[in-house]
This record gives structure tokens, C-alpha cells and sequence, in this order.
């Protein structure tokens, strides 16, 4: 009875471990056999870029970055996926946002939606950002942008999740702004003229607040909409309030047509900064001789010795005919830090991609990248110096240990500068 | 808020409303004529500063002796674009022809940004950037010379309208169309003329604006409704009216800033605008029946 009991026991036993052994060993062999899983055809990246309307000039210079990466991986046979064993060809899918923010919505999510991409690449001015941003945190595509300074881009939201900031920390800027102007004999009065998106509101904000802890005082604050052209009353109104330094935060048109008034009513500050209208080639080349001294904050120099910025800066003045611009720097990297975030993650899944992307710890063009700041870390803080107009070259001023150049000061008169 | 803002305010937005006058003269004449609310007007001051800036340039003249040579050239272009694409569509009501304004305008700018890329541009000489000094007030020396100009402009059309037999065919044209056919005036040939005479204007305006702000592709849109704003004040078609409305919209949008802010000059524009939409249709100086 119980060796009978047993040898049931031990057949009902012996029967599930031997049908399991077996699949176990078909299992292995048939999975010699397979094939492997084939690999895509292609990575999809989408970006939705200002390539006309008042930012277009951005979106020039982000073309160039985001197709000069995509190009670089390409002609190496693309990314190296490890679940696939297999380099995969990157295709970049660029749509025109026209500068308008609606439209970067519209564009991000038919990226999404209808072309179906595996990761986004950002647009140019936090309006833009935010609006494609918004979309791909929604959606759940990992985004890597650049050119959105970082408190207005992480202010947008209570927390992103799946968009990553590579630009520079406004209050840093500010910061620059005032020890640069300490270099500037003044009655220490600024006049800000800042204009009414995000960037110029945070900014505008930001130098109220941080005026009086260096020493200086807010005389006269002019807010506008972007796209005024008639400045008269708010030039006379700085002038009225003596402020013989100002700081101005609005896109190139309107800050060309600013200064071209400051000109003609006679109204010369001795320091004047330019925030994102006075850093393309453009702005020297309106003004030539009268943009002399101007200056913006710069996040990128090819002089700053990070790794690959002059040739950077070659590669693009040989190719395009035209001066470089901060921003090629910025967003090549940015499609840098997505590429090699999709090669570390290894497939195509974005919760994969999105994790490996907030482990980026790497010295790109622009210097080192690594995700520390806001809620869950999401933006990279870059290195901030002053750069000012001289002879049609932007030149690092400050601080003294990054500066290529002396810092003109104050602003030479009108008649001197005038063509 | 001082006197002297005020007055300031006023003399600035006075001469600025000259050249509003003159960037809108050729919306005014198109409408007034063939009822074609021409929304490509704003690319053809754009074309207008980009040849001139070119020209200028390259030819190394002043500005406004680019401008004989700039305003043949839209001359010519408005006349094709009338005699052939406008004119072909418009036997079919207001919307055909107005779409194709449309998408002629989506069209130049495209091709702006292909030809001459997206970079802003201004034309500078010696003088753009000059002042002098109204009534103790400075100003900018191009605000004075666009308004001198607007005048001599205006006049000059006026001169053109009454003294000649094409004016005066336009304005029978305008009148009434098929008595006008029925005398023998080519209709069709006096409205590509007229588009004509409205892009050889937008040559100044283009000019001016180049010369006093700055310019992009996309440039033509805000100042395509700065124009609507003037046509309404001023009545539609009306030469003088033009004029009348570019200099009245920019005293109360310099005399507005100087009260509530440069912030809202572009609402004090509109505001204006729709309270003559809703009380005056025709305009301040348009004849009956021309809303």
C-alpha cells in the first residue's frame, strides 16, 4: 500500500518535472534555432522647429545642429541597439512651427501621433518649448530640447517627466549681468525693456529682484508685446529716469528697431545688453559699427575649450557661408544627448530611452551635461559668461578667466560708432 | 505722465501715421477699385524692402534712388499678378479672389525665406539713424522724411487719378464697371493697372519700413492689418482718406502709449478700429456705400 501510495506520489510528481524539462530543453533549442528579433528599420526623431516667421533665425542654426548629429550617427550606420545587436539609421522628421506656439503643438503631435517617432528634439524660445514639450510629456516620448532658459522652461510645469532642458540658469545670467556692469563705471541705474513672453516676464523678474542685492536700481521698467516696432515713448521715459545702463530681453526685429531709435532720439547707455535679440550675426550685421560693445550672455564660446567647439564652429562657417551662432552648439548637442541616451538604453522603448537620457553625464560641445536641476532633475545648467560685440565677433568679457577680449566701456559715442 | 510725453507722444505717432498712410495707400486703392481685399499686400512691401535692400546694396545708391528702380519692378510684377491670376478668378464673387490673395501671400513668404533666407534685415545710410528736433521733441529723422513723403505721395496720386486718362478710367471703373466697359475702357486692363499703381506705392512703404524698423519674411502680416486699420478709419478706397486715417491712427496710438503705455498702443489701434466698424462703416472720410 504505501509503496503503491509512493510510486503514484512519485509518478505525479516525477511527470510535471519531466514535461517542464522537457519544454525547458525544447525551449532552449528551438530558441537556438529562431531568429532573432530583426531590428527596426530606422530610429524616427521629430522636431518641430521655427524655420519661419520672427525666430526663424533659431530655427536655422537648430537645423543645422539637429542634422549635423542625426548626419555624424548616420555615417557611422546609425545608432548601436543592444537588444538588436544592430546599428539602425536615424531619420529626422523637421516640421515648420512658423514661430508660432500653436502650430509647435499641432506639429508635435502629428510627430507623435501620425509619424509615430521614437524621440523628439525641442524648438527654439520657451513659447515654443513648451508648447511641443507639453505634447510629449503627454504623450509619453522622451524629448531632449535646448534654447529655453531653464527656470522659464521648468516654471511651465509642476514637474516634467519625459522632457530634458540643456541651457542655461537665468539666475546665473542675472547674476553675470551685474557683475559685468560692476566693470562699467555708472550712476548704477538700468532701464530693462523686456518683452512679454515667458523668458522676458521670468527675466524681467529676475533683475527686479537681484537689482539692490548688487547695488543697482531698477529706474524704469518697459514690458511690451513681441513685434512692436515704435519704441519713442519708452526710450524717452529710460532717458527721463537717467538710466545710463540698459538691459533688454526681446527677439532680433524688435530689438534692432530699439536700438536703431535709441540712436536717432540720442539716448546712448553706457553698457547696454542685449538678452537673445543681440546674439545672431544678424544684429552686428544691422547695425555694424553701432552694435559695437553691445552685449549678451553667452552659454557657448568655441573659445571655451570644450571638446570639439572650433571645429564645431569651422565645421558650420565652412558649410553655410555664415557666421556661427551659440545655438548650433546648443542643439547639436542636445540631438547628441538623445542619440546616446537611445544607444545606452539600447532599444526603442521610452521608458528605457527616458532613463538612460537622465543618467547623461558627459562633457559635450557646450561643456558637461549632467540632469540636476527642478522637480525629478530634468534640466542641465550650462556654463554662462559674457559675451560683447566687437568688430563684428562676439567676445568673451567676463569672467576674466574665460575672456578672449578686454571689455570695450563705456559705449563709444554715437557719432564715433555711426556708419 | 508729463505735458511733454504727451506732446512728444503725439508728434511721434503724427509722423509714424505718415508712413501707416503709405503702406496702406495700395490695400486702400485695390479695394476701392475691384472690391479685393488684397492679403498679399503686406508681402509686397516686404518684396519692396528686400529688392531695395538689395539694390541699394549691391549698386551701393541711396535707398530712395533704389526705389525708381524697385517700383517699376512691382510696377510690373502687380500688373501680371492682376492680369493673370486675379483677374481669371474674379468673375466669381469676393472669395475666389480673395483666396488667392491668400495664398499667394503664404506663397511669397515662402519664397522670401528660400531666395533671401530668414535673416532680419534693415536698410541703413548715413541718415537712418539720425533725429532732430519738432517743437522742442526729438525725433527720428525717418519718422519727418516718411511723412514728407506720404504727402508728396498722396498728392502725387491724386494729380495721377484726376489729370489722367488712366486715372480717370480707374476711377470710372470704379464707379461702375459695365457702363465703364460699354465706353470702351478695358476693365480688366485698368484693374491690373491699378494693382499696378497699388504695388508701385507698396515700393515706398516697403522702402520706408526698411529703412525705419527692420524686416523678415514674415514681416508683411503685421503691417497688413496695421493697413486694414487705416483703410477703415480712412474709408475705403478713399486716397485722401488714407492718408487722413495713417496719420490719425498714429497720433492716438503715440498719444495712447504716452497715457497707458507703449503695451497697449496696438489695442488702442484696434479699439479705435472697431468703434468705426460699428458706428462709421464707410470710414471717417468714405463716401455712402462704400462699407
Amino acid at each position: 500500500m504505501m509503496s503503491s501510495q509512493w510510486s503514484t506520489k512519485k509518478s505525479s510528481i516525477l511527470r510535471p518535472v519531466l514535461v517542464s524539462a522537457t519544454m525547458f530543453v525544447l525551449g532552449l533549442a528551438l530558441g537556438a534555432c529562431a531568429p532573432k528579433v530583426e531590428a527596426p528599420a530606422e530610429i524616427v526623431i521629430g522636431a518641430s522647429i521655427p524655420q519661419s516667421g520672427v525666430l526663424a533665425a533659431f530655427g536655422s542654426y537648430e537645423e543645422w545642429g539637429y542634422t549635423t548629429a542625426v548626419n555624424e550617427a548616420n555615417t557611422e550606420g546609425g545608432v548601436f541597439l543592444s537588444e538588436f545587436d544592430a546599428r539602425v539609421p536615424v531619420r529626422l522628421i523637421l516640421y515648420d512651427d512658423e514661430s508660432r506656439p500653436e502650430k509647435a503643438t499641432e506639429n508635435t503631435e502629428r510627430l507623435v501621433l501620425r509619424d509615430h517617432v521614437n524621440a523628439l528634439l525641442g524648438s527654439a524660445t520657451p513659447p515654443l518649448v513648451i508648447s511641443g514639450a507639453v505634447v510629449a510629456d503627454r504623450e509619453g516620448v522622451p524629448m531632449v530640447t535646448g534654447i529655453a532658459p531653464i527656470r522659464a522652461f521648468l516654471g511651465a510645469t509642476e514637474q516634467w517627466t519625459w522632457v530634458w532642458d540643456i541651457f542655461f540658469d537665468e539666475l546665473k545670467m542675472t547674476e553675470q549681468q551685474f557683475l559685468t556692469m560692476d566693470m562699467v563705471e555708472s550712476n548704477h541705474k538700468v532701464a530693462l525693456f523686456t518683452d512679454n513672453e515667458q523668458d522676458g516676464v521670468v527675466m524681467g523678474g529676475l533683475w527686479e529682484e537681484k537689482a539692490p542685492q548688487f547695488g543697482y536700481e531698477i529706474a524704469y521698467h518697459a514690458s511690451f508685446p513681441v513685434g512692436t516696432t515704435e519704441y519713442g515713448d519708452l526710450i524717452r521715459r529710460a532717458q527721463e529716469a537717467e538710466a545710463e545702463i540698459i538691459i533688454a530681453q526681446m527677439i532680433t526685429p524688435d530689438a534692432i528697431a530699439l536700438w536703431r531709435q535709441m540712436q536717432a532720439l540720442d539716448y546712448r547707455p553706457k553698457a547696454a545688453f542685449f538678452e537673445k535679440g543681440g546674439e545672431p550675426v544678424d544684429w552686428w550685421a544691422a547695425h555694424e559699427g553701432a552694435a559695437q560693445g553691445t552685449m549678451v550672455a553667452g552659454y557657448w564660446h568655441p573659445a571655451m575649450g570644450f571638446p570639439g567647439a572650433a571645429e564645431l564652429r569651422d565645421r558650420f562657417e565652412q558649410e553655410t557661408g555664415q557666421t556661427y551662432s551659440q545655438h548650433i552648439a546648443d542643439t547639436y548637442a542636445a540631438a547628441l544627448v538623445l542619440l546616446d541616451g537611445i544607444e545606452r538604453a539600447g532599444s526603442l522603448d521610452p521608458e528605457a530611452i527616458n532613463a538612460a537620457i537622465a543618467e547623461t553625464d558627459t562633457t559635450y560641445v557646450v561643456g558637461p551635461v549632467k540632469f540636476t536641476e527642478g522637480a525629478g532633475a530634468h534640466a542641465a545648467v550650462l556654463p554662462i559668461s559674457m559675451l560683447q560685440w566687437q568688430d563684428g565677433d562676439l567676445e568673451v568679457v567676463y569672467p576674466a578667466d574665460l575672456a578672449t577680449a578686454e571689455l570695450i566701456y563705456p559705449l563709444p559715442p554715437w557719432s564715433e560708432v555711426s556708419d | 505722465m508729463t505735458a511733454s510725453t504727451l506732446i512728444a507722444g503725439a508728434i511721434n505717432g503724427l509722423l509714424l501715421g505718415g508712413l501707416y498712410g503709405i503702406a496702406a495707400l495700395g490695400l486702400s486703392m485695390v479695394f476701392g477699385v475691384m472690391r479685393l481685399v488684397n492679403v498679399a499686400h503686406g508681402e509686397l512691401l516686404v518684396l519692396a524692402a528686400y529688392l531695395n535692400f538689395f539694390i541699394s546694396r549691391s549698386l551701393g545708391i541711396d535707398p530712395f534712388l533704389a526705389t525708381l528702380l524697385v517700383a517699376p519692378l512691382l510696377f510690373l510684377i502687380g500688373y501680371a499678378l492682376q492680369g493673370w491670376v486675379f483677374n481669371p478668378v474674379m468673375q466669381g464673387g469676393l472669395e475666389p479672389p480673395l483666396l488667392t490673395a491668400f495664398g499667394l501671400s503664404i506663397i511669397a513668404q515662402n519664397l522670401f525665406i528660400a531666395v533671401w533666407k530668414v535673416n532680419t534685415r534693415t536698410i541703413t545710410t548715413g541718415y537712418t539713424e539720425s533725429g532732430l528736433k519738432l517743437l522742442g521733441v526729438n525725433v527720428p529723422l525717418m519718422y519727418a522724411v516718411a511723412f514728407g513723403m506720404s504727402l508728396l505721395l498722396i498728392l502725387g496720386m491724386h494729380l495721377f487719378m484726376s489729370r489722367t486718362y488712366a486715372g480717370k478710367a480707374i476711377r470710372a471703373a470704379t464707379q461702375d464697371p459695365q457702363t465703364a466697359q460699354a465706353m470702351g475702357v478695358d476693365v480688366k486692363r485698368i484693374y491690373a493697372l491699378t494693382y499696378a499703381v497699388g504695388a508701385c506705392t507698396a515700393a515706398m512703404g516697403g522702402t520706408l519700413i526698411g529703412m525705419t524698423f527692420s524686416f523678415i519674411p514674415a514681416s508683411g502680416l503685421p503691417w497688413l492689418l496695421k493697413g486694414f486699420v487705416v483703410v477703415v478709419l480712412g474709408g475705403m478706397g478713399s486716397i485722401g482718406g488714407t492718408l487722413a486715417g495713417g496719420l490719425l491712427l498714429g497720433t492716438a496710438e503715440g498719444f495712447g502709449a504716452a497715457i497707458v503705455g507703449t503695451g497697449y498702443r496696438d489695442m488702442i489701434g484696434y479699439l479705435i478700429f472697431l468703434a468705426v466698424l460699428v458706428l462709421r462703416p464707410r470710414g471717417l472720410f468714405g463716401r455712402a456705400g462704400s462699407e
